[in-house]
This record gives structure tokens, C-alpha cells and sequence, in this order.
């Protein structure tokens, strides 16, 4: 079954009140969320929260998900933003400003795509097979080379080179599976 | 932190050509996004956990409504301040709608937050949009209420400016004789019979 489909799926089992269901659409989208909401938050136990309260919002809405509406990863953003906001607007002092590492001067427009583009991005990597994740998430977002990563996870450095492809066409995969 | 080795570096030599090519979209598009995402703690994850521990039952929407109507009289008790309830201050929710963004609007996302309806059966809207593209000057947006996957009869419109937009109405319809909120986009100088995609969706069941 392809990643979209499967999402789908999970969501309406989760509808349906599958708690199973709706720990492995947990564990498939935590990361993503906690990432987006610590971005547009700052406050990292803000983001706990406002996280906590996507998955509420998804345990109790899940049943009013359309598939023919949008993909499942589309209405998870959704529901994410919203939880987000609202916890935004809890807050007293002034928001921080740094959404998705946007330049300041970015419209909104660019924000909003860049936001989603991160979130395909995240949720993809979330599919991997972890020892393809790590080596693609320390390559990429570490200041390691490939000689340190093999040294840092303790395999070869041909070996950091064959999941650093597998992972890469993996992910072409996903994104391309997803393009939504 | 510095930017990754060159997509050369990452690799082994013997990448076919079309197959490099495929690698070097994903290797673009994961130097342009922040991250990594953050591990979950723990305790976050056990909190959410919890949530599915209590049966399913009790998410129902009757129950959602007295759980609804429970915190506005305490918040009324305690406050003094009337109904109120979280995400929606200073509106009498009787139902929360997660509108769901269609294919040509990824990224939007709206919450329909529906009001009680007065004696006279007006019923007061507010919208929460963020994520739609502001429109040329003349242009707008619309919400509607549709029946089978027709336009059924207008709530009202609203401009996108930047960041969220809010924008709140009274209607004075049935809601039950529609099946599905709908928000459209008119662009100026469009022919009345434009055939108009809908944008963002939800159930109207309340």
C-alpha cells in the first residue's frame, strides 16, 4: 500500500476509535509536528503543547476526514497549523518571529509553501528505515563529514555512503508518492 | 551550521546519471528546509497516548457539546466573562469545523467555528483562514454552504491579508438542508459563470 493510502487509512481506523491506529499515526507524524510547532512557537514546552493538542484535535476529528477531500498528510498540516495557532495566541508576550527559517522580507505566501515543502520534507523522513534517517539527517544537518558520521555511528564509510543513496532515492520515492 | 559535503561527496561514484539527477532534487529540497525535526520526549509521548486510553464513546458529539457547555459555565462561574471557550474567546461555540484544503490550496487551512443560534435562528460564523494567497485588488474569497457538491447559499466573503485572517457572519439558513462548507475565490473581471474550485471543504453536519 503507498504512504498516502496508508495515512488515509490510519486516519479513518483512528475515526473509528483505533487507539493502535492512532499511536502509529503518531509515531509517523510526531517529529513533523513538534518540528513545526517549536518553529512557529520558539518555546520548546509551548511546542509539547501545542503538539498534545494536534493529536487531541486528531483523536476527536479524525471521523469528519474526507480522503476524496485531500491527502491525509494535507489534513494533519491542517489540523497541526490550527493547534499551533491557537496556542499562539495563548501567549502573552511578543511571538517569535521565525517561521521555517524564512528571511524576514518573506511574504506570507512564501512562508506558507515553505512551511508545507518542510513539512513534506519531515514527514518523508519519518518513513525511512531509521539507519537511513540518521545518516541523511547528520548529513545534512550536522557539521560531520561522512568520515565522522561512519566514526560517530561506527560502520565504514562505504557503508554511510550506500544508505546515504538508498536513503536519498528512498526519499525521492516518498516525495514523488506524495506530491500533493 | 555549515552546509552539507556537495551531493558528489555523499555518494559512491557509480551513480548512473538519470539516477543522480533523481537524487539531486531531494538533495535540493533537503538543503532548503530547516531541521532535523526534534526528537519526542517521552512524556509527551505518554500524553498523547492517553488520550486514545479513554473510550471513543465519550468523544461523541453530544458529549463534545456538554464537555463544550460544562466549560463555558465554569469559565462563566470562575471568570465572570460568559461562554468561552478555548480557540474561540468571546464566541458561543456549538461546533468546531476543520475545513480541509483541496489540491490547489496545500498549505491553507481554516477552522469554521459556529455559533448558537439566536431565538430567531441566526446563526453567527467565524472563520480562521491562514494559508490562502492574498487576491488581486477587486478580488475575494467565499464561503458557502453547498448541497450534493452544488453551491447551495452564501455566508459571506473575506480578502486575505497577511498571516491569519478572521472574518465572522450571521446566516440565517438551515443548516441541516446543506451537507458541505465550501470557500471559493472570485477574481476581479471573471465572467459570473466562471466554474469556481472549491478550496478549502467540511462536512456542515453539526
Amino acid at each position: 500500500m503507498a504512504a498516502p493510502e496508508k495515512d488515509a487509512l490510519l486516519i479513518e481506523r483512528t475515526g473509528r476509535g483505533d487507539p493502535v491506529a492512532f499511536e502509529e499515526l503518531y509515531r509517523r507524524f510526531a517529529r513533523p509536528v513538534l518540528a513545526m510547532a517549536r518553529r512557529q512557537l520558539g518555546d520548546p514546552g509551548r511546542a509539547e503543547d501545542a503538539t498534545q493538542e494536534t493529536f487531541a484535535a486528531v483523536w476527536r476529528s479524525a471521523r469528519s476526514y474526507r480522503q476524496e477531500r485531500g491527502s491525509a498528510s494535507a489534513w494533519l498540516y491542517a489540523v497541526a497549523r490550527h493547534a499551533i495557532i491557537d496556542r499562539a495566541r495563548q501567549r502573552v508576550e511578543p511571538a517569535v518571529e521565525a517561521p521555517d527559517e524564512a528571511s524576514a522580507d518573506a511574504t506570507t505566501e512564501e512562508r506558507v509553501e515553505l512551511s508545507w515543502l518542510t513539512w513534506r520534507v519531515h514527514s518523508a523522513l519519518e518513513r525511512l528505515p531509521e539507519r537511513e534517517r540518521a545518516v541523511l539527517e547528520l548529513a545534512y544537518w550536522s557539521d560531520l563529514s561522512q568520515t565522522e558520521i561512519a566514526s560517530y555511528l561506527d560502520v565504514p564509510l562505504g557503508t554511510v555512503k550506500t544508505r546515504t543513496r538508498a536513503g536519498l532515492s528512498r526519499l525521492a520515492g516518498l516525495l514523488e508518492e506524495v506530491r500533493e | 551550521m555549515s552546509e552539507p559535503r556537495d551531493l558528489d561527496n555523499l555518494l559512491d561514484d557509480d551513480v548512473p546519471p538519470e539516477e543522480l539527477d533523481r537524487l539531486r532534487r531531494v538533495d535540493a529540497l533537503l538543503r532548503s528546509v530547516p531541521g532535523p525535526p526534534p526528537e519526542v520526549p517521552a512524556s509527551l509521548s505518554r500524553a498523547v497516548t492517553a488520550v486514545a486510553s479513554a473510550p471513543p464513546r465519550l468523544w461523541t458529539r453530544r458529549r463534545a457539546l456538554a464537555a463544550v457547555a460544562l466549560a463555558a459555565a465554569l469559565s462563566a462561574l470562575f471568570f465572570g466573562l460568559g461562554a468561552r471557550v478555548a480557540g474561540g474567546e468571546g464566541f458561543d461555540e456549538r461546533a468546531v469545523v476543520q475545513m480541509q484544503a483541496a489540491e490547489n490550496a496545500q498549505g491553507a487551512a481554516a477552522v469554521l467555528r459556529v455559533g448558537n443560534p439566536d431565538e430567531s435562528g441566526n446563526w453567527p460564523l467565524r472563520l480562521e483562514v491562514e494559508g490562502l494567497e492574498p487576491l488581486p485588488r477587486g478580488g475575494y474569497y467565499a464561503l458557502w454552504l453547498a448541497k450534493d457538491g452544488k453551491y447551495g447559499a452564501t455566508c459571506g466573503s473575506f480578502r486575505m491579508g497577511e498571516g491569519e485572517t478572521t472574518a465572522e457572519w450571521t446566516v440565517s439558513y438551515r443548516l441541516a438542508d446543506y451537507d458541505e462548507w465550501v470557500v471559493t475565490a472570485y477574481l476581479p473581471d471573471e465572467p459570473r459563470d466562471t466554474e469556481r474550485p472549491w478550496l478549502l471543504t467540511a462536512d456542515a453536519e453539526l
